[in-house]
């Protein structure tokens, strides 16, 4: 096959939905960024595969725009200290909040503009040869001769060891050799069929949504097993703009506000590393990333790829080490959770068992309510709140935190993934981020939605009744019932929350919110009423007596009543 | 909301009760027999036929639902107007009537006839076959009488939901939905008990 070529600079391969037309468009990367105002959103095949897609275009973003400033000029405090433009370093003699305010000032100017300046042109341009798929350093790949030197004898690729199938790589599909993938988007052969700029996304995906199926790991001196991708450990979350424009300057992060010391750190994605040994030596140390570009494109394979004379690629993948996800707090998108035993910070990963828990009935674990709370908020809030309180974003700007999870089968051998969940939570910057001290609305949402919760648990009860009296196998049931009756709670709180501002009486709207609280409830029962049978109006005997449709209606309502009183005091 | 047969019934039962002058050979006819095909009932013909429309009659003998319902309504009030000088009907919409099972909530509510009145109102519910229905309600109307005989009850409402029990499966249960949401509404003091043992 001849010698191919396809840079992602210049040749289509992001799918965007564009403003004007509401129709999807396949652009390359400088097109992307050149008009990233005109489109409204990735539109690859997955959500999965945005978020990867988001988080590489936010590896580029975050390093063009840690070194030059919205003019295009090179921070005044960099100084190239060798001949070649990736060796900067950091002017010893530079005030850390001098580097702060002109970060925040690119970041301004840049939201301002409204587009993205003609550095990342620039430095996409300079960095052409890194972007091409087929090139001397492939694209996110390794070349035959950096593959079988890092993996063990027997692996190397003339063994024709440690194969990705394409139909694995397209997580649409997940399919191993071993297990056929039944109900799968595509059938058969075609299965092992993709387009090259479709390719090039499953690549990027690979990397982040890797499951364990494959045994090749490189050669280290410690034994290791192979990890899942980065993301796939976590549960992502973002700030999601009305385009893609403003999705990437709500999520772009330039000042480290974790350590007020050190706001600026010098940004090294995948591509910039002179060789890919290494890149793998350093990831051999697992340490965890110190810059946020690294952190977005991190490998969790080396991968090869392999053209035959049909132009069919045969992938070799070998796991790479990776560092620990315990308090790993340098990554912005992710919630965490607090391991009591160990007191580390781990990220709140989904599970299959929490997939019907609407991202709102966790607003707790995206903003920190109490100052005493041992909860961490997500990156991504904390820097929305840098830009609030600097007045960069306005009070009254609606933000989105677009939650996107990729959740695996929980078989520690395989970790396909199984589902993928995509929620949304949206919220005023003045609601979020609530000046008021007194009446402090991030509290009072939380309180809100635990009581809300308490009616859940309630209407729980209520459900589990029904299933006795109906003598069902209670838990499925109940579970089931319960899950339905949060469905029909999701729509009305999310449109309750977006529509908060920060000037609202806290009480009235809380009140609001009650009401419709119970007339969904009541809604709920009266649908169960209706369609009771009569062995649900005969009812069982209980040792507490009588037990009914109607007397469970009775303790349902009674407890909706009890709750949903105003508090006393 | 009164259907047909609810004001067809109060309409007999008003003419049965003359103001307080009690027909009380009809009525004493009502209390003896059972059902409208009985020997007995056929003193109270006269007053029921006369009232109900021309389609709500039998043609082939066999006792059309209206009648099935409006006499079993009239024997009821027959049961509990016995040795009473006060008219026991009222409505429950325009008057002071209770629904029927409004006025069981009630007694439902003493601890000591709970029991034993939700042993014969559990069966009551669970049936379909309204002939047990009107059965199981004559039990219930003594029961009713002997805790209190003043107390004024709808009739007529009770005749129009023995119509709705014969119609359609779906009218049944409705009828029956509705039965035991009047019958289980209780004050909310006594469910707390019942949840905090659950």
């Amino acid at each position: 096959m001849d010698k191919q070529t396809f840079n992602l600079t210049t040749d289509p391969w992001i799918k965007v939905i564009e403003r004007q037309t509401n129709q999807t468009r396949t652009v390359s990367l400088i097109e992307l960024f050149e008009h990233a105002q005109d489109y409204r959103q990735l539109a690859g095949e997955m959500h999965a595969q945005d978020l990867v897609v988001l988080r590489f275009l936010l590896a580029i973003l975050t390093t063009v725009y840690s070194r030059f400033d919205a003019d295009d000029e090179q921070y005044d405090w960099l100084i190239t200290s060798s001949d070649s433009a990736q060796s900067l370093v950091v002017d010893e003699m530079a005030d850390e909040t001098d580097i702060q305010k002109d970060l925040l000032a690119t970041w301004r100017q840049l939201n301002q503009a409204g587009h993205f300046s003609a550095a990342v042109t620039t430095y996409l341009k300079q960095q052409t040869k890194r972007f091409d798929f087929f090139g001397e350093r492939p694209f996110y790949q390794v070349t035959t001769k950096d593959y079988d030197a890092l993996v063990p004898k027997n692996k190397q690729i003339a063994a024709g060891k440690g194969q990705v199938a394409l139909k694995q790589l397209n997580r649409r599909i997940s399919e191993s050799n071993n297990t056929p993938a039944l109900f799968s988007p595509k059938a058969g052969e075609t299965k092992n069929e993709l387009a090259l700029d479709e390719l090039v996304r499953w690549v990027m995906t690979y990397q982040n949504f890797t499951g364990v199926t494959d045994k090749t790991k490189v050669v280290t001196d410690e034994k290791f097993s192979n990890s899942a991708g980065w993301p796939y450990r976590l549960n992502p979350v973002f700030a999601k703009g009305t385009s893609l424009f403003e999705t990437l300057m709500l999520n772009l992060i330039l000042v480290n506000k974790r350590d007020e010391m050190a706001p600026y750190t010098l940004q090294k994605p995948v591509w910039e590393y002179p060789t890919v040994s290494a890149y793998i030596d350093e990831r051999k140390q697992q340490l965890q990333p110190d810059n946020l570009a690294a952190l977005y494109t991190t490998w969790s394979r080396i991968l090869h790829i392999e053209w035959d004379e049909a132009g069919q690629p045969t992938i070799f993948s070998a796991g790479i080490p990776i560092f620990a996800a315990d308090n790993a707090l340098i990554e912005p998108m992710t919630t965490w959770r607090l391991d009591k035993k160990t007191n580390d910070y781990r990220p709140a990963v989904k599970g299959l068992r929490s997939l019907g828990i609407a991202m709102w009935r966790n607003f707790g674990q995206y903003v920190k309510v109490r100052q005493a709370d041992d909860s961490h908020e997500p990156g991504i809030v904390i820097w929305l709140r840098t830009l609030k309180e600097k007045e960069i974003i306005s009070h009254s700007k609606p933000l989105i935190l677009n939650s996107v999870a990729l959740i695996s089968d929980g078989n520690a051998t395989s970790q396909a993934p199984a589902v993928e969940v995509v929620d949304d939570m949206q919220l005023q910057a003045d609601v979020l981020f609530d000046p008021e001290s007194a009446d402090y609305w991030p509290l009072r949402i939380e309180d809100t939605i635990e009581l809300t919760q308490t009616i859940g648990t309630d209407y729980y009860h209520f459900a589990t009744d029904v299933g006795r009296i109906r003598n069902l196998d209670v838990r499925t049931f109940a579970n089931g019932m319960s899950a339905k009756f949060y469905e029909a709670l999701n729509e009305p709180f999310k449109a309750w929350l977006a529509d908060l501002t920060g000037d609202d009486n806290r009480e009235e709207k809380i009140n609001l919110w009650k009401q419709t609280l119970e007339s969904i409830v009541v809604q709920a029962v009266d649908e169960t009423l209706q369609i009771s049978s009569p062995r649900d109006i005969k009812g069982i005997n209980t040792e507490h007596g009588i037990l009914n449709i109607f007397t469970a209606k009775n303790r349902l309502m009674y407890n909706l009543r009890q709750h949903l009183k105003p508090q006393k005091g | 909301m009164t259907g047909k047969i609810a004001t067809t019934t109060a309409r007999i039962i008003k003419t049965l009760y003359r103001n307080g002058e009690p027909n009380k050979a009809v009525l004493a006819d009502l209390r003896s027999a059972a059902t409208v095909t009985s020997q007995r009932a056929q003193g109270v013909w006269p007053i029921m036929m006369a009232n109900l429309e021309r389609y709500q009659l039998s043609r082939d003998g066999v006792p059309t639902s209206a009648e099935v319902a409006v006499y079993a309504a009239l024997r009821f009030y027959a049961i509990q107007q016995q040795g009473q000088t006060q008219l026991v009907y009222e409505s429950a919409e325009n008057g002071n009537g209770q629904a029927f099972f409004s006025a069981l909530a009630q007694l439902r509510a003493q601890e000591e006839t709970r029991v034993a009145l939700d042993r014969r109102i559990q069966p009551l519910l669970a049936t379909t076959n309204p002939t047990s229905v009107i059965n199981g309600l004559a039990q219930l109307v003594k029961i009713l009488k002997a805790n209190d005989r003043q107390q004024k009850i709808d009739y007529a409402w009770l005749a129009q939901d023995l119509y709705g029990l014969q119609a359609s499966y779906e009218q049944a249960n409705r009828v029956r939905l509705r039965w035991g949401q009047q019958y289980f509404w209780i004050k909310q003091a006594s469910t707390k008990n019942e949840g905090a043992q659950n």
